[in-house]
């Protein structure tokens, strides 16, 4: 089981990825709606995994993945997003997230992103 | 066709149609994923007009809209609409009802019970409202935007395809706009009154009944043009034999 810290806008996607997570045995410590929640909630909770939304009101996805790449080099941070941008999953990745996953995603496609991540 | 009218090449026209053919695919998959759903059947048309011309926004009507807006950033400048008639809002609410109530149902959030009476509600389980009418209006309108956050997502992305125009957009926002407010705003704030917009209607049909989602993609004239430019330049380099042409192209 990972304790995970969802992040995202969206009500309903911060609460579909939680069911999703929870499906397959892991604990949402958190969920957070922007940037400055995600990062104080990291610094409280310690979540062994992020799901962290690209598109967020305020600190981009991208600012908050480096900030917290900052606080703890050793973060697992998922990057989640439905922008079109072509270079957003580059960037992602080049900013410290270790996936990239396109919106929507199916259940047991996330489920796996996270076994994935937590072997590296 | 009245596209000659604009003077759309054949190669923009097609590349029109891909385009169309590519974001709505995706966006009715996405639409599937998200809500679990099976779509009986789907059909979609694109239109190039000016706001004044455009047949297709003629079926908005006069009514109240729901209205997902996002201004479009990067090599293509503008604004981005996903609009419902209210009719519409209210039979995808029926649709989804179930998908939300499970979505929204509580889970318990255990460990933050220490957290939680230290004082941040940020802990709290986004969930605890569903059951009023004005719950499940506000969790609608939050559904809206995520669901306007994914499909100009897939546009821009089949965008990109078609001109290589790296495109994005802003965080959306949903609204609900009872006199038509915000189209008029997108449409009239253009820098020419002949400005081009591209136009999707979206009908497909859940559960027996149709649902139609609207898009209006209004770039600036700069970036419009661009487009066309680039896809003029683009099109001979596509793998034309995996395109398939839609049958109800309309250009006006």
């Amino acid at each position: 089981m990972v304790k995970i810290l969802v992040v995202d806008d969206s009500a309903f996607a911060r609460n579909s990825i939680s069911k999703m997570v929870e499906s397959g045995g892991h604990e949402v410590v958190g969920r957070a709606e922007d940037g400055e929640q995600a990062l104080k909630m990291y610094r409280s909770l310690h979540p062994e995994l992020v799901i962290l939304d690209y598109l967020l009101p305020g600190k981009s996805g991208e600012v908050v993945l480096r900030e917290m790449i900052q606080h703890d080099p050793s973060a697992r941070v998922i990057m989640i997003s439905g922008s079109g941008d072509i270079m957003i999953e580059e960037r992602a990745l080049q900013s410290g997230a270790k996936v990239f996953v396109k919106k929507p995603c199916m259940s047991e496609d996330l489920l796996k992103v996270i076994d994935q991540v937590m072997e590296i | 066709m009245i596209a000659n009218q604009l003077s759309l090449t054949r190669k923009q026209i097609n590349s029109f149609d891909r385009f169309l053919v590519d974001g709505t695919s995706k966006a009715l998959n996405a639409f599937e994923t998200m809500f679990a759903l099976n779509i009986d059947s789907s059909d979609s048309t694109i239109e190039i007009a000016t706001g004044d011309n455009s047949e297709i926004l003629k079926h908005l009507g006069s009514g109240t809209l729901y209205v997902v807006s996002s201004a479009m950033e990067g090599d293509m400048q503008g604004s981005i609409l996903l609009l419902l008639r209210s009719g519409d809002f209210k039979y995808l609410g029926e649709v989804v009802r179930p998908v939300l109530s499970l979505i929204y149902l509580s889970s318990p959030d255990t460990d933050l019970a220490t957290l939680d009476s230290q004082k941040p509600d940020w802990t709290q389980d986004d969930d605890t409202r569903h059951t009023t009418d004005e719950a499940f209006h506000e969790q609608m309108m939050d559904l809206l935007a995520e669901i306007g956050n994914v499909l100009f997502g897939l546009y821009t992305r089949a965008m990109y395809k078609i001109c290589f125009l790296n495109t994005h957009h802003s965080v959306p926002e949903a609204l609900r706009d009872p006199d038509q407010q915000i189209i008029q705003q997108v449409l009239s704030s253009t820098e020419v009154a002949d400005q081009l917009h591209l136009v999707i209607e979206n009908e497909f049909v859940v559960m027996k009944r149709t649902i139609k989602l609207w898009c209006l993609i209004s770039p600036t004239q700069g970036s419009f043009q661009n487009m066309l430019n680039k896809i003029e330049w683009l099109y001979d380099y596509q793998d034309q034999g995996r395109f398939k042409p839609v049958q109800n192209y309309v250009a006006t």
